[in-house]
């Protein structure tokens, strides 16, 4: 839904857990870096800002890494207090 | 003279044999009301084995489900509710504290302490329903709140299992403030990266439900439990529409994001230490 809006500025994405918790994030209903991809193949729109939230600290270090490995320049993992304004 | 005359004797009642059944040899499901032996349910831990439903048990038969066997350290067993307002309704809260005391035996509607789940420790708080309601006053919210700084000290994930009310009105604005005093408790914790499993059972409602509840690195939830801030017949009133069925409860929350999944009283153990591996990376 969010591929078809015409002037989408930013789009904000969960990803909670690393590949590894797959089983974890399928029973929760959140994502995986692996998953995300797939969410991202369909979102198409490669100008547009990806602000990622809801990552676990327990497994930031593991998100980061994999979310790097991604290579893919649109993603930002949000800290928290982050001021968007348009 | 009369017209009639009876030729019989009258037929005279059966004389009513006064059988006496126990008390609580058998209890009817809230949900499907079927009656069931007691001590069935006893026996499936509470749990109703015609429909699954999850009857609501006490904060020490809880322990006693999901904790290692003397794993379990009480800490603050003594804290007791205060009366700081002099607060009065029909009766005043320190007749309520008084009376609930007496029958249920010291403390307040939280049990807290240390434990072990399959020899993981964990920093615990469960919730008694049967004490005013759950509900959270200052004593309660000072419980909590140091629950988690146990776990901040020792480094062990905090397992919270709320059944509550809510907000406890007798304490008016000095309960509402234990709202902000757990989340700023949890907001350390989450910086250092401890986890924070809540388990919501029936009821988890206002005041619980609005502050640390949901703040879960995992929410949890029991079988069709009651899950939410304002209850259905207030929602209704104020919006002047029907709720869809099965509002607020588990198995809608988890459909519509709001928890993370529903874990049968069974399983609960099982999947607590699971999850606690996944997290403490052990």
């Amino acid at each position: 839904m969010a591929g078809s809006c015409a002037d989408l500025k930013i789009a904000f994405i969960e990803t909670s857990f690393p590949n590894r918790l797959e089983w974890l994030a399928e029973v929760s209903g959140h994502l995986t870096p692996a998953m995300l991809k797939v969410e991202l193949e369909k979102f198409g729109k490669r100008d547009v800002p990806i602000k990622i939230f809801h990552v676990k600290p327990q497994f930031l270090e593991d998100l980061q890494t994999e979310l790097s490995a991604l290579n893919d320049k649109r993603l930002q993992v949000l800290d928290g207090g982050e001021i968007f304004e348009f | 003279m009369s017209w009639f005359k009876k030729s019989k004797e009258p037929i005279l009642a059966v004389e009513k044999k006064n059988v006496k059944m126990p008390e609580g040899l058998w209890t009817k499901c809230k949900n499907c009301e079927e009656i069931i032996y007691s001590k069935e349910i006893e026996r499936n831990l509470n749990v109703c084995p015609k429909c699954d439903y999850h009857f609501r048990i006490s904060a020490h038969e809880r322990i006693e489900l999901v904790i290692d066997s003397g794993t379990f350290v009480e800490m603050d067993a003594e804290m007791m509710p205060v009366d700081f307002l002099k607060f009065k309704d029909s009766k005043s809260y320190k007749e309520r504290i008084k009376a609930t005391v007496k029958k249920l035996g010291g403390g307040d509607a939280v049990k807290c302490g240390e434990g072990e789940i399959e020899g993981l420790p964990v920093a615990l708080a469960v919730f008694d329903f049967s004490f005013m309601g759950g509900s959270m006053g200052s004593a309660v919210g000072e419980k909590i709140t140091r629950v988690i700084e146990r776990g901040l000290e020792k480094r062990a994930p905090v397992l919270i299992f709320s059944s509550s009310g809510g907000a406890r009105m007798q304490e008016s604005i000095l309960s509402l403030m234990q709202m902000a005093k757990t989340c700023a408790a949890l907001a350390k914790i989450r910086a250092e990266g401890i986890p924070f499993i809540s388990v919501l059972t029936d009821p988890t409602t206002g005041g619980v439900t609005a502050s640390f509840a949901m703040l879960g690195d995992l929410n949890i939830a029991e079988p069709r439990a009651l899950i939410g801030f304002a209850g259905p017949r207030v929602i209704e009133q104020t919006i002047r529409q029907k709720l869809p069925e099965g509002f607020q409860r588990s198995e809608y929350l988890l459909e519509h994001g709001m928890v993370d999944m529903i874990v049968r009283r069974q399983e609960m153990k099982v999947k607590l230490a699971q999850i606690l591996r996944v997290f403490t990376k052990n």
